[in-house]
């Protein structure tokens, strides 16, 4: 044993012996000699670090750190750390270096190195150590198959290596708890230059399971119950198992309680159980069960199913204060956030819901009442009935905004009506805030009429307050939807209930006339022009805008253009006028009226015409006082002179 | 020889300084209301889109004319004798070899002449200025009527004052005396006429004291009701005005003819003033659409019920309407004439 494992590490480090640099893999407890020098390497940290015994000295080294050793002229340095594989690569510098293996210091043997066991069986090996070398602590390197749990033992209690005095021996336990993979496994065992191999085989037990009756009928939504027969030469553990389509439940059962494996000591009855799903479908399913190493297969026929059809879910709600049946309360059931099935309880107190086949949130819920939530598992075909207790809210309170939404034309002033109403069982007050958008002024008022707003209110339990939001826009608001959000905060809670109240701004329409001259001084049988500018003074385009002129008869008016099809807000439109007065008119001022037309709105406006009889008469009524006065002057002159 | 005086008259009043500023203020009477009409006019008619018409201007005007032709008219006659006589003139005149009445008669001639003259520059003026301010001249004819009308006006209050100088002793007194009758005969007879047709027709018909009751009742019914009427006070506010219209109809047939008397008889008064014959006279030759009835007669035309024609009469139509008016001014033109004649042949001349 000692020799096989020294050519081992031989002829594993042969081709590296005589260079200057020389690279040798060691596991821990393993030792060579580097020109005489005793290296051992005692034990990887899982941190990378080795510690190492060289020349007697216990020397912890990580990766690229090295010992000289001055006398022999040789450098030891530390190489890469292994640590999956537990080993190290030791790098050893020098002018001529000559690695010889350790001439191995111990000796291991034991009595019965092979064994044979169960899968997650123990052996156990008696190993026995004799000191060849020097007196000192030789620790003991285990190398296991994965999954294993290996230890050493000595008096009763678990070692990591032995203390030996030079030619002394001692005898070590080795417990080891195998996987559950059968097989041929070995562990070795290294220390002071000698390592010692264990080998174990694992082998499955004979085991047999057996079912009387494998294949049974049932209705789709039933249990049904199989009787699995078990048994086995060696006691042995034995994990169950099953597969079965979805939706099904398969348990093994001892006595009341499920198991998922079984210690067998001989023979065994175990209860299967399967349940068979409401919506399974008409015909022959398979269910197979696995113990240990055994399969068998069990057959279920479904006679008939419940696939498609509705659960049903009776509640009955109580008031916990009265005790008396909760009529109005909302009953609903949620998958998730989504509702299934909702209904609200009758004057009983009783609601009944319908819904697939599921687990869902039962959610009992009344204003001014605690709301309650359950989960209830619903079964295709199946009917439950449930009792619910609702307990009273000590604060709780509605507000009820009648029309949140109105409209009107600018300059208008928007009331809401809200009620609230204290619903829980003591008196309350409330907050209110109003916020209103930019530019609007808005309040909340008792009544309509007032000017005063308020900021809280107070309300008894049981009982209800009227109240009105104003909102007041600018006159300069665009037209539009604007929304005012009032806040209700019960002053006790602190529950706010937040309303958006939209207002809808729609235009007006006004239009103005406006005229270049407000009178006209004309000729008669002359023709006199002049602008009338329109203005669309509203706030929404008025269409089809025209302008009529009423004048005295035989009078022409001419008015251009006709019409304007639309007249945006602000502008304006130019209509020019030709009004030709007839020849045959006495002089004097007539009045032209002027109407603005519009399919939304028309105005009026007057003009004084001012009809001359030309120059003519006025020149002739000069010419009259010019000669009267000649006349005069001619008169005293004749006369005149005394 | 009358030609000669009135020539010498005639010569005298226009080289006067009074008469200048006299005809100077009755044409500047003249022209400014007529302008002052003419602005009014801005804001008159705005309504109906009719010019306004001769009438509607010169019955604004008569109101100033005939004040200042009276005063105008009594300042050419009042000292016609009177200032001869203190002058000491008549004394030399009577030296020359003529007739008192050819005096007389020579001075109503130039002072006939001088206002002639006076309403023709008027007149023409008057007609230049309702051209130039743009009012149309429908008829002449009616216009001429009109300054005849106006001559026949002043000549009245000329001779009265020619008759008052005649008499008195001093040309203030005359001038007082003159004054005094302008004054009795336009602003006096207006209370007395009221005072007079008073006692001749007698008072207003008082109210019955049923159809007093029953206002009162609908009164108290209504207001009783605040606004909201039951059936049965709807149906005894039906019955009450039933009972009401009969007597209430006969109330104001009542008040109506009292009235109709009442301002008959004041107008029939009126006819011994003047300036009101003036005022009726120019009214009814100027504006052709008017007939002369009794004031509550009249036949109204307003431009609202546009279909009808107003009724129109030929100027000797109209003219027919004033023939006691006319009568009225002529009795006063030959009344004073006589009177100035009279006192001046038989006064005693110093």
């Amino acid at each position: 044993m000692k020799k096989l494992s020294a050519l081992f590490i031989f002829l594993l480090i042969l081709p590296l012996a005589h260079g200057d640099t020389v690279s040798v893999i060691l596991h821990p407890g393993e030792t060579i000699i580097v020109n005489g020098v005793e290296v051992t390497l005692i034990d990887i940290s899982s941190t990378g670090e080795a510690m190492f015994s060289i020349d007697g000295r216990n020397r912890l080294l990580t990766f690229g750190e090295g010992v000289e050793i001055k006398e022999k002229n040789i450098t030891i340095l530390l190489g890469r750390v292994f640590l999956n594989e537990a080993k190290v690569r030791v790098i050893i510098d020098g002018p001529s270096i000559f690695v010889n293996p350790s001439s191995g210091k111990l000796e291991m043997y034991s009595p019965f190195p092979s064994k044979t066991t169960v899968p997650l069986g123990t052996v156990t090996f008696t190993v026995t150590i004799q000191n060849l070398g020097s007196a000192g602590f030789y620790p003991i390197n285990v190398k296991a198959p994965i999954g294993w749990d290996v230890r050493l033992t000595a008096e009763g209690s678990e070692v990591d290596g032995v203390y030996l005095k030079e030619g002394e021996s001692t005898t070590l336990t080795v417990i080891a708890k195998v996987g559950e993979k059968p097989g041929q496994y070995t562990i070795t065992l290294t220390s002071g230059g000698s390592s010692l191999r264990l080998s174990v085989r694992v082998e499955e037990p004979k085991l047999s399971a057996f079912v009387q009756y494998p294949e049974k009928e049932t209705e789709a939504g039933e249990t049904l119950t199989f009787t699995l027969h078990l048994s086995s030469d060696e006691p042995i553990l034995v994990p169950l198992s099953a597969s079965a389509p979805e939706g099904w439940e398969v348990k093994f059962l001892a006595g009341d309680e499920g198991v998922r494996s079984v210690y067998l000591t001989g023979d065994l009855d175990l209860a299967v159980r399967v349940y068979v799903p409401s919506d399974a479908p008409v015909g022959r399913h398979e269910v197979r069960i696995k113990a240990g190493g055994a399969e068998q297969v069990l057959y279920v026929y479904v006679t008939k199913t419940h696939a498609g059809e509705n659960g049903t879910l009776s509640v009955k709600v109580i008031d916990t204060t009265s005790g008396s049946y909760l009529a109005g309360a909302k009953v609903a059931l949620y998958n998730g956030s989504a509702e299934i099935a909702s209904s609200t309880t009758l004057s009983d107190g009783t609601a009944t819901l319908q819904a697939p086949e599921g687990i869902y949130l039962l959610r009992v819920a009344k204003e001014a009442y605690k709301t309650v939530e359950k989960t209830v598992e619903l079964e295709a075909g199946d009917e439950k009935s449930l009792t619910v207790n609702l307990m009273k809210l000590p604060y709780c309170f509605s507000v009820d905004v009648q029309s949140p939404s109105k409209s009107g034309t600018l300059g208008e002033t928007f009331t809401y009506p809200v009620r609230i109403a204290n619903l829980g069982e003591n008196d309350d007050s409330y907050s209110l805030k109003l916020s209103v958008p930019e530019g609007w002024a808005g309040l909340i008022t008792e009544s309509p009429g007032t000017k005063q707003g308020i900021t809280s209110v107070y309300v008894e339990a049981g009982s209800e307050r009227q109240l009105y939001v104003v909102l007041i826009p600018p006159n300069t608001a665009e037209l539009g939807t604007y929304e005012s959000i009032l806040e209700v905060t019960s002053d006790n809670t602190g529950e706010k209930k937040v309303f958006y109240l939209s207002s809808s701004i729609t235009g007006n329409y006004d239009l103005t006339v406006s005229l270049e001259k407000y009178s006209l001084t004309v000729d008669a049988g002359k023709t006199a022009t002049l602008k009338v500018k329109v203005y669309n003074t509203g706030t929404s385009p008025i269409t089809n805008v025209e302008v009529k002129a009423e004048a005295p008869e035989n009078w022409k008016v001419k008015i251009t253009p006709e019409r304007i099809v639309e007249l945006k807000k602000n502008d304006v439109a130019v209509f020019n006028l030709e009004i030709t007065v007839p020849a045959k008119v006495d002089a004097g001022d007539y009045v032209v009226s002027l109407k603005a037309l519009s399919d939304q709105k028309q105005s009026t406006e007057r003009i004084r015409v001012t009809v001359k009889k030309g120059r003519g008469g006025t020149y002739v009524g000069l010419g009259i006082i010019l000669g009267a006065l000649i006349v005069l002057a001619i008169l005293l002159k004749k006369y005149g002179r005394r | 020889m009358i030609l000669a005086i009135s020539e010498k008259e005639f010569k005298d009043y226009l080289t006067s300084r009074r008469f200048l500023i006299l005809f100077g203020f009755l044409l500047a009477v003249v022209v400014l209301s007529l302008i002052q009409v003419k602005l009014q006019m801005q804001s008159w008619n705005v309504d109906s889109s009719e010019a306004p018409k001769v009438y509607d201007v010169l019955q604004g005007l008569n109101f100033y004319l005939t004040a200042a032709g009276a005063i105008f008219a009594i300042s050419l006659g009042f000292d016609a004798v009177t200032k001869e006589r203190e002058g000491k003139t008549l004394n030399v005149l009577m030296g020359h070899p003529v007739f008192r009445d050819q005096i007389i008669l020579g001075k109503m001639l130039g002072g006939a002449i001088t206002i002639a003259v006076a309403v023709l520059i008027t007149g023409l003026i008057m007609i230049g200025t309702l051209l130039g301010i743009g009012i149309t001249i429908e008829s002449y004819p009616r216009l001429l009527t009109y300054f005849l009308t106006l001559y026949l006006y002043l000549m009245v209050f000329f001779t009265m004052g020619v008759a008052f100088s005649a008499h008195a002793k001093s040309s203030g007194n005359a001038l007082m005396y003159a004054l005094v009758v302008y004054l009795a005969l336009t602003v006096l007879l207006m209370p007395v006429s009221g005072i007079l047709a008073h006692y001749v027709v007698g008072p207003q018909p008082e109210k019955p004291p049923e159809l007093k009751e029953m206002e009162e009742r609908m009164r108290a019914i209504y207001e009783s009701s605040n606004g909201n009427l039951t059936d049965e006070q709807i149906q005894e506010l039906m019955e009450l005005s039933e009972k009401m219209s009969a007597i209430s109809d006969e109330y104001y047939n009542k008040t109506h003819e009292w009235m109709r008397e009442y301002w008959g008889f004041i107008e029939k008064i009126q006819v011994v003033s003047p300036e009101q014959d003036f005022r009726t006279i120019s009214n009814y030759v100027l504006n052709p659409h008017i007939k002369k009835e009794n004031p509550f007669d009249y036949e109204v035309y307003t431009p609202e019920y546009g279909t009808f024609e107003p009724p129109e009469y030929s100027l000797s139509e109209s003219l027919s309407f004033v023939r006691n008016e006319f009568i009225a001014l002529f009795a006063y033109l030959v009344l004073w004439f006589v009177v100035a004649y009279l006192g001046f042949v038989r006064a005693e001349i110093r």
